[in-house]
């Protein structure tokens, strides 16, 4: 199966203006301004095949929404050749546009004043999509995000939650092959973010779309895709399985207790790799398998006034990452 | 502080100062553009409508200064429901809402203002009683212009998507160039209700080039005390509707 | 056939926004009206008729204006350098397959038609309770392309405002320019007073420049002053000028998008 989406050596650099701080600096940057090259990404490539749901994991600012918009044609690269659909992006040709969709979680297109479906009303007639197939994509579309009774409201008065599913209406209705998605649960709550996840791999499943992510949540990522691009300061360090990422990377979570009482160090060295300690806090790296278990022996055996187990972060899965590789 | 914050935004500053001398220099070309063919006009010679011109950017020049921009704030303050961490701090609000912003590019106008003035005047004497009470007036005219505004921009703690009220307001001031003379062919209710914004300017003219009466001087200070009251009793009551309306 | 559809879309906005939209009259209302009450004063003093402008026509002259400033002359540069340039709205429009020129048209006509039709109503009231002060043609044929007229003034003025807005991709300093080219147009497109009673030098710059056909010229036109002739011949002048406002557009637009796609937003 040949590739839809194809990323050779792909450069990006900007300029960015600086400012010296406090009045002074105020005075200088009238008169004249530095600016400093940020080399957003650097030589990435890599291939994506029809029908992939890929994400693009790493930290904020690391050049994920960089090659995300180079791939959709709103940016065009300093140096390298991208290829999406047989087309160059950038060209922004008519036939290109009308085969994906970008979905940026900050910016919507949704009409604020009129309903959401007037706005898909607009796309309809912008896309060209004919009256059977835009009935048809709609109700299956308002059916899979349950949202028939919202449709109708000014946009302006919908929660941020109905409001995302209504801009992925919109970027659905003329049935992309190829949809992008920036940042899609930024800011949404706990359930409306599996809502969304739900949805997206549904679609993937159903309509069989290719789907590239970006987020910078581990969750998203580790519900959605089957592989993942890790990419931190502009390089691709990691491309494969998220398995495999899984497996290598996090195979640890971690455990942050308060105690009501001062302990010794030792009392809790056998359960795990102590990170912090310092009292009344501790942070410990457990095996994931065995979180629970040594969750509750804590419990039961100190005196404990808060306990947290959380995921270790995208950020030390990268420098863990960038570690192993510098080696 | 408020300097680094208007070079900062290196645009706003330049924005200021192209507007203040664009609209300064088209305040004087337009009165002598519009004077160029007729000799008087309501009783008004070429020279005092120049004057007319010069006081109006004195008086506007120091409103712009001292006060618009903090309009132009409060208008932004209510359409993104900010209001309500106005009212939490321990000032009046008024106060705060007025006085926040000082606009420095308005002094060009200022500046401009004087120097005509002063240009057209050189060769006149003034009485020196007169002078003085167009000095007296000159703050007396910024404070009703300053209450006209502030009644009018309370209106949008009610009417909050009339973004555009301050615009309106700028086209009013701009009633304010031209004498007070040119609006009694207005019917009597218009007229009478236009009274306190054409008069702001006219007035204090008057003093400078010996055509004013006491009546005048009366009728502005009388309309700024009336205006200040009104103004800041319509907005505790626009403020006790605001507070009381929004569980 | 979907280019009408998506203009009745856009026609539903404006309509929800007539408030607003009513103020925005009220403002362009505000500057004629009281120029017109200065010139009363003005022709009073000077026997009634200054450079062949008598009350009549020139109460018709301020009138007009007022449709004029609301309704033929186009506002869209805001909306195109500071929400979609600066802002990074025009994303969502460089990622659609269709011409972005004309759904910024298709959004500002709206409101200049609603505009118009405030200006419609004010004008029937003027024109009801103050007959001899009001005189337009009468010939049908003139009539017929004064309307030509005026929608080619409007292609014109939104062309422009277009290419004004297109400046926010090289100028940070938007603002200053707006009111450079306002301060402009109010004296060359004849918003302050008849460009023939600027003087010679200001009016022939004028005549010159294409801001007289966006306001001036189909003013004058409606007025009855231009035989047929005439009238043609600003016809041509017009579709001169957009023509060179389309070509400077569409290059200004190549240039921008591809600076604006380098930086990114």
């Amino acid at each position: 199966m040949s590739s839809i989406i194809q990323v050779n050596n792909l450069f990006k650099t900007y300029k960015i203006y600086k400012k010296d701080p406090g009045f002074m600096g105020s005075l200088k940057a009238l008169v004249k301004r530095r600016y400093e090259e940020l080399h957003a990404v650097k030589d990435i490539s890599f291939s994506i095949d029809p029908g992939e749901l890929v994400g693009f994991i790493g930290p904020n600012g690391a050049g994920k929404t960089t090659t995300l918009k180079c791939l959709s044609g709103l940016l065009y690269p300093s140096s390298g050749k991208v290829s999406v659909l047989g087309f160059t992006p950038f060209e922004r040709k008519s036939a290109f546009l009308k085969q994906i969709s970008l979905v940026m979680g900050q910016k919507n297109q949704l009409w604020w004043d009129l309903p959401a479906i007037d706005t898909f009303l607009l796309n309809k007639e912008i896309y060209e999509i004919p009256p059977m197939q835009y009935k048809k994509t709609l109700d299956d579309l308002v059916n899979l995000l349950d949202v028939e009774e919202v449709i109708n409201n000014q946009v302006r008065k919908l929660s941020l939650g109905q409001r995302m599913k209504c801009e992925l209406i919109a970027a659905l209705l003329h049935s992309p092959k190829i949809l992008f998605l920036d940042e899609p649960t930024i800011g949404l709550d706990v359930v409306m973010q599996k809502k969304l996840r739900d949805f997206i791999k549904e679609y993937n499943y159903k309509y069989g779309s290719t789907i590239i992510l970006t987020s910078h949540y581990m969750e998203d990522v580790r519900q959605l895709c089957r592989r993942v691009l890790v990419i931190d300061h502009g390089t691709l360090l990691f491309d494969g399985k998220l398995q495999d990422l899984i497996k290598e990377y996090t195979q640890y979570k971690l455990i942050t207790v308060v105690f009501e009482k001062d302990i010794e160090r030792k009392d809790i060295s056998k359960f795990g790799e102590i990170k912090e300690f310092e009292l009344p806090r501790a942070v410990l790296s457990v095996k994931r398998e065995e979180s629970n278990a040594i969750t509750s022996r804590l419990l039961a055996d100190f005196p404990i006034a808060d306990l947290n187990i959380e995921e270790i972060g995208i950020e030390d899965i990268v420098r863990d990452i960038f570690i192993k590789k510098r080696r | 502080m408020n300097f680094q914050v208007l070079t900062t935004y290196r645009t706003n500053f330049i924005n200021s100062i192209i507007a203040t001398l664009v609209w300064g220099s088209m305040s004087f070309i337009s009165i002598f553009l519009l004077t160029a063919r007729t000799n008087t006009v309501y009783g008004w010679t070429r020279e005092e409508l120049l004057l007319l011109t010069a006081i109006y950017n004195i008086i506007i020049g120091t409103f712009h200064m001292v006060f618009s921009r903090n309009f132009e704030r409060f208008s932004r303050i209510i359409h993104f429901g900010e209001l309500d961490s106005l009212l939490m701090k321990p000032i009046d609000p008024q106060f705060s809402v007025s006085f926040w912003l000082f606009n420095y590019t308005g002094v060009f106008r200022v500046l401009a203002g004087i120097i005509f003035t002063i240009i057209i005047l050189h060769s006149h004497i003034i009485n020196p009683f007169n002078l003085v009470l167009f000095l007296i007036l000159i703050p007396v005219s910024i404070a009703l212009m300053y209450s006209i505004w502030h009644l009018i921009s309370t209106l949008v703690i009610k009417f909050t998507n009339l973004s555009n009220i301050i615009d309106l307001l700028y086209e009013i001031n701009g009633f304010t160039r031209y004498p007070q003379e040119m609006f009694r062919q207005l019917n009597a209710f218009a007229f009478s209700f236009l009274i306190p914004i054409i008069i702001v300017v006219t007035i204090p003219t008057k003093f400078l080039i010996s055509k004013a009466t006491s009546t005048d001087f009366f009728l502005l200070l009388s309309m700024c005390v009336v205006f200040l009251i009104c103004a800041r009793m319509f907005w505790k009551f626009a403020l006790r509707y605001y507070t009381s309306a929004s569980g | 056939m979907r280019y009408w559809k998506i203009f009745l879309l856009n026609f539903q906005i404006v309509i929800i926004e007539r408030a607003i939209s009513f103020v925005w009259f009220l403002i362009a209302l505000i500057p004629p009206f009281v120029l017109y009450l200065y010139w009363r004063g003005a022709l009073a003093s000077h026997g009634g008729n200054i450079a062949g402008w008598t009350l009549s026509t020139i109460s018709t002259y301020y009138f007009m204006l007022v449709i004029a400033s609301s309704c033929f002359m186009a506002h869209i540069e805001e909306n195109v350098a500071r929400e979609d340039i600066q802002q990074g709205g025009l994303t969502k429009f460089l990622v659609k397959p269709f011409s972005y020129y004309i759904l910024k048209l298709f959004l500002e006509t709206p409101w200049r038609i609603l505009q118009g039709f405030y200006g419609v109503v004010v004008l029937l009231l003027f024109a009801f309770f103050f007959k001899n002060l009001f005189v337009i043609a009468s010939d049908v044929k003139i009539l017929a392309l004064s309307i030509v007229i005026i929608i080619l003034a409007f292609i014109l003025s939104f062309t422009f405002k277009m290419i004004v807005g297109l400046s926010a991709f090289w100028l940070t300093d938007v603002g200053g320019f707006f009111q450079l080219v306002e301060a402009i147009i109010l004296l060359c497109a004849g918003l302050l007073m008849p460009l023939s009673l600027l003087p010679d030098t200001i009016a022939k710059i004028s005549y010159v420049l294409p801001f007289a056909y966006m306001i001036y010229f189909p003013i004058i036109s409606l007025q009855g002053t231009q035989n047929v002739g005439q009238l043609m011949n600003i016809i041509l002048v017009q579709l001169v000028w957009i023509a060179i406002m389309a070509y400077l557009y569409s290059l200004l637009w190549k240039k921008g998008v591809r600076k604006f796609t380098g930086i990114g937003q």
